[in-house]
């Protein structure tokens, strides 16, 4: 389509609509943009950096000596991973904000996007933000107490893992829009998917009971499948957000 | 709405020749669900199968704790909720809507006196001191069972809205009730699997 | 309501009890025997899951009618399922 420079004469726009609505879906689309960067500098954090997905082995039932070693080790590379999260963690946010914009596109009351945005905003900064955070603190200054770091370590798993509430609760809000939209924004497989994830989330709760087998930290069924589960589903959830972006109609108005 | 009823009251049509066509109960959509859900719950059984291995002595002993009796009871409560929800189904088809909110009522009642009753065998295991954390076997049994138990009350849920169809819409939608019934009866066969694997197989 | 009784689904109710009691019979110890590990129990009990589980797939679910994809979906995973459950008890057995 050309691009109009006009000042918006309804005869010279081919479909007498606004040309500045036309840029809405750009808009959109950088936002957009926000949620794969943001996953790929999560993955680089926990998985590389700070080493805490693929959990440290033996997961967090380290004896107080293997605590020490897993943070100071890691000091310099927790710390590059806490910054560079500090500064990415914005775009968490703004990923929520993209996903709830097309969430008040359903048919469906507005609830349920504002229920899912409120989840994430109380998810995203223990659930994420504390565990490098605390991490980084307990190897800011190796000469601490040993007693502390430890327990800076335990507090810094107990964000991560213990937010799984507030993730499974935003979960079930987006399952249950997509299910009651009628104006098929999402396709209703990625709403069984959602389950799927809030599922392994629920699985994933026990985690503090216990410190062996599969359904410890590091377990295969509450670590290995969740995660598998979950980067599927945020693949998909990715890729359709982005089809609902481009099929948005231009000019489409927001509902109140 | 209302289809002609095959006598078996199953879902094969006839196209013009006469051939049988075949045709998808419910939607693609909850099949996926329910396929990914069995191959989830597959996990979980093959983690269960895989530390009973290891540790067979102390899973023989432990099932001694669990009783079979609750057990059975349960899982022909199971499957006689899965009858009338495949009735409810069967009589929506026919049009007699009356019979089916009938039948989705009882089915509704037998998964809530399941809940009952496994809540209660889970207050006995507790009191004899039969906790998640006593081994390996119980792990295994109250987080398997729990999971179950959680799929059970999304079901109950389910049936609730599938009997509000019923009700309240003048042509209740029935690839809508074969949704939740497929759901429902998926609950049920994940009964018996965890039955025959936690209760009786040694 | 009463004309559903001789229906399709209540037989395959009927003969799903029976066999569940039978599966329950064969499994139960009759106090005083110690719980042993028993190969012919666990055979006889896991048939019985897998009958079950199919019947209840292929009727209950309609799969019987269904399109081939679904019923060779479902019965791979069956086959799938009980074949691990078989491979695990007999070679840790």
């Amino acid at each position: 389509m050309p691009h109009m420079l006009t000042t918006g004469a309804a005869g010279s726009a081919p479909t007498g609509e606004n040309p500045r609505a036309k840029r809405a879906n750009v808009d959109e689309l950088i936002c957009w943009w926000s949620i794969p960067i943001f996953y790929q500098i999560f993955a680089l954090v926990f998985g590389y950096l700070t080493k805490i997905m693929r959990p440290p082995i033996p997961g967090p039932t380290l004896a107080q000596d293997g605590i020490i070693a897993f943070t100071l080790g890691n000091a310099t590379h927790m710390q590059v991973g806490t910054v560079l999260l500090g500064i990415f963690l914005g775009f968490a946010s703004m990923g929520t904000g993209v996903i709830v914009v097309q969430m008040r596109r359903m048919s469906i009351s507005s609830v349920l996007p504002y229920g899912y945005l409120a989840c994430g905003a109380a998810a995203a900064l223990p659930g994420c933000y504390f565990c490098a955070l605390l991490f980084s603190v307990a190897a800011f200054r190796p000469d601490r107490d040993p007693h502390l770091i430890a327990l800076l370590y335990d507090a810094g798993f107990a964000g991560f893992i213990g937010c799984l509430g507030c993730f499974a609760t935003q979960y079930v809000v987006f399952a249950v829009a997509i299910f009651l939209d009628r104006n098929r924004i999402f396709p209703k497989w990625l709403g069984y998917m959602t389950i799927w994830n809030f599922v392994t989330e629920l699985v994933a709760a026990p985690v503090w009971i216990f410190k062996r087998g599969p359904y410890a930290w590091n377990g295969l069924l509450s670590f290995y499948l969740g995660v598998v589960i979950f980067v599927v589903w945020i693949v998909c959830v990715i890729i359709y957000l982005k089809k609902a972006i481009s099929n948005q109609p231009l000019g489409e108005v927001e509902p109140a | 709405m209302a289809a002609p009823v095959h006598d078996t009251g199953l879902s094969v049509a006839n196209d013009a020749e006469g051939n049988s066509k075949r045709h998808l109960p419910g939607d693609a959509n909850v099949w996926l669900f329910v396929i990914g859900d069995m191959v989830i719950f597959s996990c979980y059984f093959t983690a269960y199968l895989f530390d009973r291995g290891h540790s067979h002595e102390l899973f023989l002993q432990s099932q001694q704790h669990l009783s079979q009796n609750v057990g059975v009871i349960n899982t022909l409560i199971l499957l006689t909720s899965s009858l009338f929800v495949a009735l409810s189904i069967q009589a929506a088809r026919a049009g007699d809507l009356g019979s089916a909110s009938r039948f989705l009522t009882l089915g509704f009642a037998c998964g809530v006196g399941f809940v009952l009753i496994k809540s209660y065998e889970w207050f006995l295991e507790l009191s004899s001191g039969w906790t998640i954390s006593s081994n390996a076997f119980f792990m295994h049994y109250y987080m398997m069972t729990s999971l179950h138990f959680f799929h059970v009350l999304l079901g109950l849920v389910i049936l609730t809205m599938l009997r509000r169809e019923l009700r309240r819409m003048a042509s209740p939608r029935l690839q809508f009730l074969q949704i939740g019934a497929t759901y429902w009866h998926m609950v049920d066969f994940l009964w018996i699997i965890i039955f025959a694997l936690a209760y009786l197989m040694r | 309501m009463t004309s559903y009784i001789r229906n399709r689904s209540t037989y395959v109710w009927l003969f799903l009890s029976i066999i569940t009691v039978i599966s329950w019979r064969v499994a139960s110890t009759h106090g005083g025997n110690s719980y042993r590990a028993d190969v012919w129990v666990t055979a006889v009990v896991l048939l019985i899951a897998f009958i079950k589980t199919r019947l209840i797939i292929r009727n209950y679910m309609e799969v019987g009618s269904a399109p081939s994809w679904l019923q060779l979906t479902c019965d791979a995973w069956l086959l799938c399922l009980f074949g691990v459950i078989g491979c695990f008890y007999w070679l840790k057995f």
